[in-house]
């Protein structure tokens, strides 16, 4: 491999913008090489320049005043930043492709697929006519697309994500590019999707020979995928190892973090390993290693001196003075701490399990109606006989992917949505028949936490007013202005805020912080229950085990109740003791963490636990691959409603609805093939 | 109270276009007050005040608002007493506080046309000689110029006029940067006047306050210029009744200013209130809006403007007696032409705002806010409209140039303002024979057009910057 010369080389890039404060070094720096073929992976959480690298390559840079663009990228030996745009337009489709992470705003609305991928092919290689629309069939089916001859005259609304982002690999490959560079590929989609579209590029990729350069954030998706990583932080590349080493032995120690701070059952009984402190601003004048402020291991030196790129073992580099062998002792000593995470706090305080929440044939129809007067035309079954109950001081957890219903089952207990059918008993009351002010006096029983922590509170408000909201409209007795303020610093202290930050506005804090800002204001009515919807979904890693371990140690104080939305796995095994999973507004399977994540019943949940990218390699899993994409509520098929997609499928289940059957005690799947236990 | 009115020589006269403009500029110092103490309000004008452009545009409309509000102070001067009745008259004429400044320029009327600062009649009249033989001649005008002994000095005295203004211009210029040096200065402790001066020169400031002082010199230039030639000549000529242009031009201002202002302030709480009920409510409500505005707009404006002002004018004929002064009559007529356009012009916002709840209302403060129970109007006061109020603003910002150019349509049309009052639509209209006259009487058209232009492209530059500071879209990446 090291005879042949590198595809791409981009030495010494450096990408500054010009902002108000002075230069941002978006990419301070970086080399690397990649190799014909292979999949380079590019690792680094929001804000460290991995898109602006990707960027830089395409020469696609956004329209804002350069500080700087220096540096080099050679693409087969020719550079790349020397080009004129006139070529680069040949370079960009024809030798390098670019897919992007949303798939839903990277395809034209109004040009119909085969529109689509056609005008690449006309561009890069001249077809038309019969021959162009050959081949764009040729492409479609490629990707994967299920009856490219009729596909290829829909429009974009008319696919699904994982479709659109089909038709969007199509369009990369029409141009027969040598390196294909995937910018968080499969973010926005569903894991069974994200296991589909991992799975195409990599045979793709095999096919072709083409080399993919991959940027993500998910350590998961690194694993699967690459051959070698390359760690960015800060705008600089700090690690960079082929996969095996990367995993067995990460090197830097903000690598070794980040590994720490992904949620696992393992490290159920602990809370997560949290990095403090903040990126540094990325316009000021770096002296030293980047990272010093928030290492654990740094000393003196660090502050001085940059390090060097210096050699672990097998190709793997890391950018941090203890690999160099005059710190060797220092190094060793790192090494034996790394593995004994001190356990500070016992573990967790199970809660007695009293139930709090009742939830008994929980549906919520939303009625489509159409034409001048309204005239309801169907429904929307989001929910659809959903049974749910959650202990004091318990966590459930509701798995499911994006579409079965789950946000609407937590927006119904909240009472902001109405529901059709079913009871929901809190704490012995019945919710669903409360009305008005009643309703009003339990409210703040239960309260709710966000996943966008920006579009969570008025940008327009200041802190203490947002968190003084709920007191101010359930609380009832007006508290003095004076003890007011004692109360909004207290809860933001309670959150790892500081009670100065009460007079600022949501615009000045970073989304984990405004995430805690969201929590103060749920605590603020002293609630027994409180639904979080997605909270860390939007957050990186490393902030996702601050909220995590925030909200577990809240829970212990207080005593409180979760119900927790999500769709990301890991956290549920660290986080909750039940879990419910979702599908198309049914809970298919039901039961503790252990049950469900370790020996899962119903096909779903095998599923969906296949799929979910994983770190440990050794584990070879098989990866249940699931067809097309979850059924439309408005018509669920008939039936089991997984039917269609179930690979265990027998003729039965699309004529019978299966009823809920124990496994265990605490266990129940509702699975035909699941006998009463 | 009548004592006091002797003494001062007149009495106030309150109409009601004048008592709303200052309680708008009131409505306005209190907004501004309390946008200086929000710092996340302040920031979109910030970046307002650092565009030249809108700063320098600035200027000019500011100069057109100080007219236009010294011309909001009306006032009915006390009569010359005759006999020795303790009963003081006052005139049927109000006049305002602009004109007892300008006093000059509005009693040296002439018998008719006059050219630009000519010192003849610009038409041809029986002139009685010293021999008592008549013959047609151009006659000298009666104020033009009429300190020249001979006409032919005109040339020498309007140059050595010209520079004694700009000289006067200049010390004013002067006097305000002075004043500047001072108040900014004093407010910034570290930085001494003299470096200011040189970063000022150097355009180092971040508050483009070259651009702001290059303006104002030549603003301050042309004014002081314009009144010493103006009391001596007629910078803009005459018109048929021998009225001076300039000064017509000039009273034009505030009919502009009232007509692009109080449009906006009427139609705003409909435009508002109806937009968020709409978007926030959905259901019936937002039918019943919906099917409203858009009846409404398919009315064409012209005809519901034409049928309400043919209306006030039926009413005012028929009640004359409620009505002491001309101006009163003619106030009553442009506060209902302000009405009228304001109800036909509120569908734009309206629909915007609709548009923008709808949007708000999912997200997700507002079903925190539900969450906790926050009472419905609680939520539309402090979540809604907060977020809604730079829509409101790029809005009224972007109309305001349109509803000038639209009074000059309609009083050309006929159905605008009073015939009896200064308009640059009224203008245009009389100038709509003068072009056709020969030989032509241009300059009406002419001073209407330049100040009018001047305003509308001032009110435009300042809002497309205004619009891009708020533009949430323009400043994402920041």
């Amino acid at each position: 491999m090291l005879d042949k010369p590198p595809l791409l080389k981009i030495s010494n890039l450096q990408t500054w913008f010009s902002t108000r404060e002075g230069a941002a070094r978006a990419v301070d720096g970086i080399s690397l090489e990649i190799m014909q073929g292979e999949i380079f992976a590019l690792l680094g959480e929001s804000g460290c320049g991995k898109s602006i690298t990707a960027l830089s390559i395409m020469q696609l840079l956004p329209e804002v005043p350069l500080a700087r663009l220096r540096g080099e990228i050679l693409l087969d030996g020719e550079s790349l930043l020397d080009l004129p745009e006139q070529k680069m337009r040949g370079v960009r489709g024809g030798h390098i492709a670019m897919i992007f992470q949303e798939p839903m705003t990277s395809l034209n609305p109004v040009l119909s697929v085969g529109d689509q991928v056609g005008e690449v092919l006309r561009h890069h290689s001249g077809l038309r006519g019969e021959a162009q629309r050959r081949r764009v069939v040729e492409l479609l089916d490629d990707v994967g697309l299920p009856d490219p001859e009729q596909k290829i005259d829909t429009y974009p609304h008319q696919l699904s994500g994982g479709m659109k982002q089909r038709v969007m690999i199509a369009i990369a490959l029409a141009g027969e590019p040598d390196l294909l560079i995937a910018d968080e590929p499969t973010t926005a989609l569903d894991v069974t999707i994200q296991a589909q579209i991992l799975e195409l590029l990599r045979r793709l990729q095999r096919e072709r020979g083409m080399a993919i350069l991959l940027i993500t954030h998910d350590l998961g998706v690194v694993a699967e995928m690459a051959d070698r990583v390359a760690v960015m932080y800060a705008g600089q590349l700090i690690e960079q190892a082929p996969r095996r080493p990367f995993f067995s032995s990460p090197g830097h120690p903000y690598t070794r973090r980040l590994f720490d701070a992904i949620p696992d059952a393992g490290k159920r009984h602990q809370p997560l390993s949290m990095l403090r402190g903040a990126v540094p601003v990325l316009t000021q004048e770096f002296h030293g290693c980047r990272f010093r402020n928030r290492c654990d291991y740094g000393w003196e030196l660090c502050g001085e001196l940059s390090p060097e790129w210096l050699s672990a073992q097998e190709g793997q580099q890391v950018r941090c003075h203890l690999f160099n062998p005059q710190f060797a002792e220092r190094g060793s000593r790192v090494a034996e701490s790394s593995g004994t995470e001190p356990v500070v706090e016992r573990g967790q305080q199970e809660g007695d399990g009293s139930g709090l929440l009742q939830v008994r044939g929980l549906r919520v129809h939303f009625p489509i109606r159409k034409g001048f007067f309204h005239r309801t035309v169907g429904s929307v079954q989001a929910v659809d006989g959903l049974d749910l109950s959650i202990g004091r001081g318990r966590t459930v957890a509701l798995v499911g992917e994006s579409g079965c219903g789950k946000t609407t089952v937590g927006k119904a207990i909240m009472r902001l949505l109405e529901a059709t059918d079913g009871t929901i008993s809190f704490d012995g009351v019945n919710l669903s028949k409360l009305q008005g002010g009643a309703l009003r006096e339990l409210r703040s029983d239960f309260q709710m936490i966000f996943q966008d922590p920006y579009a969570s509170m008025n940008p327009r408000m200041m802190v203490a007013d947002i968190i003084g909201e709920g007191m101010d409209a359930l609380l009832g007795q007006a508290p003095s202005p004076e003890g007011r303020r004692q109360k909004i610093g207290e809860l933001l202290e309670q959150v790892g805020l500081t009670a100065e930050m009460a007079s600022r506005y949501p615009h000045e804090f970073s989304g984990g912080q405004r995430q805690r800002i969201a929590i103060a204001r749920a605590l603020a009515v002293n609630p027994r229950l409180i639904i979080c919807d997605e909270p860390t979904s939007a957050l990186d890693v490393s902030v996702q085990a601050q909220i995590l371990n925030l909200l577990r140690g809240l829970q212990q104080q207080q005593n409180l109740s979760y119900l927790f939305i999500t769709h990301n796995l890991s956290v549920v095994s660290w986080f909750a003791q039940e879990v419910a999973v979702m599908y198309l507004g049914k809970v298919v399977e039901y039961g503790t963490v252990d049950e469900v994540m370790t020996a899962p019943r119903h096909p779903y949940t095998q599923a969906l636990l296949s799929a979910v990218p994983t770190i440990d390699r050794e584990t070879q899993r098989e990866v249940i691959r699931l067809e097309g994409d979850q059924g439309s509520p408005i018509n669920p098929p008939s039936g089991c409603p997984f039917h269609p997609r179930c690979p265990q499928a027998m003729e039965r289940c699309s004529s019978e609805l299966p009823d809920s059957r124990q496994i265990s005690e605490t266990h129940s799947a509702s699975c035909l093939l699941v006998t009463n236990g | 109270m009548s004592e006091l009115y002797a003494w001062l020589g007149g009495k106030p006269l309150f109409l009601w276009t004048d008592m709303l403009i200052w309680l708008l500029v009131a409505v306005i110092v209190l907004g501004v007050s309390y946008t200086r103490r929000r710092p996340h309000l302040l920031e979109p004008w910030h970046r307002v005040a650092k565009s030249r452009l809108a700063m320098g545009s600035l200027v000019v409309l500011l100069v057109y608002v100080v007219i236009g509000l010294l011309d909001s102070l009306h006032y009915r001067p006390a009569l010359e007493q005759s006999d020795q009745s303790e009963e003081v008259h006052y005139a049927v004429e109000a006049l305002t506080a602009l004109d007892w400044m300008v006093g000059g320029l509005r009693e040296s009327g002439e018998k008719s046309y006059s050219a630009p600062l000519a010192t003849h009649l610009y038409v041809r009249e029986m002139v009685g000689e010293s021999g008592g033989e008549v013959r047609r001649d151009y006659p000298r005008l009666k104020s033009g110029g009429a300190h020249l002994q001979n006409p032919q000095q005109r040339a020498a005295d309007l140059v050595e006029n010209s520079i004694v203004g700009g000289a006067k211009g200049l010390l004013l210029w002067l006097g305000i940067a002075l004043l500047l040096v001072l108040l900014l200065t004093r407010k910034r402790q570290q930085i001494s006047p003299r470096r200011w001066v040189v970063e000022v020169a150097r355009g180092e400031t971040a508050t483009p306050w070259r651009t702001i002082l290059l303006v104002t010199a030549v603003v301050s230039l042309l004014l002081m210029a314009a009144i010493q030639v103006g009391v001596k000549y007629h910078i803009l000529g005459t018109d048929k009744v021998g009225q001076d242009v300039f000064y017509q031009a000039v009273k034009s201002i505030r009919t502009g200013l009232v007509i692009g202002t109080l449009t906006t302030l009427i139609m705003l709480p409909f435009a508002i209130l109806l937009g968020i009920m709409a978007g926030y409510f959905r259901g019936w409500i937002d039918d019943m809006i919906q099917y409203t505005y858009t009846t409404l707009n398919s009315i064409p404006g012209v005809l519901l403007i034409a049928a309400a002002i043919l209306m006030i004018h039926v009413y005012i004929d028929t009640n004359a007696a409620l009505f002491e002064t001309t101006e009163e009559r003619a106030d009553l007529r442009l506060l209902f032409l302000c009405i009228i356009l304001g109800v036909t012009s509120w569908t734009g916002l309206c629909r915007l705002l609709r548009g923008e709840t709808l949007k708000l209302r999912e997200m997700d403060y507002i079903t925190a806010a539900h969450a906790f129970g926050v009472k419905n109007i609680r939520i539309i006061i402090r979540h809604i409209l907060p977020n809604v109020m730079h829509v409101v603003l790029i809005s009224v910002v972007l109309d305001f140039s349109g509803l000038v150019l639209a009074e000059a349509v309609l009083s050309y049309v006929g159905v605008g303002v009073d015939p009896t009052m200064y308009s640059w639509g009224n203008m245009i209209n009389g100038a709509r024979l003068e072009m056709a006259r020969e030989p032509v009487v241009w300059w009406t058209l002419l001073a209407s057009f330049l100040f009018m232009f001047t305003m509308v492209l001032a009110a435009n530059l300042f809002s497309d910057v205004v619009r891009e500071a708020f533009d949430p879209r323009v400043h994402k990446g920041e």
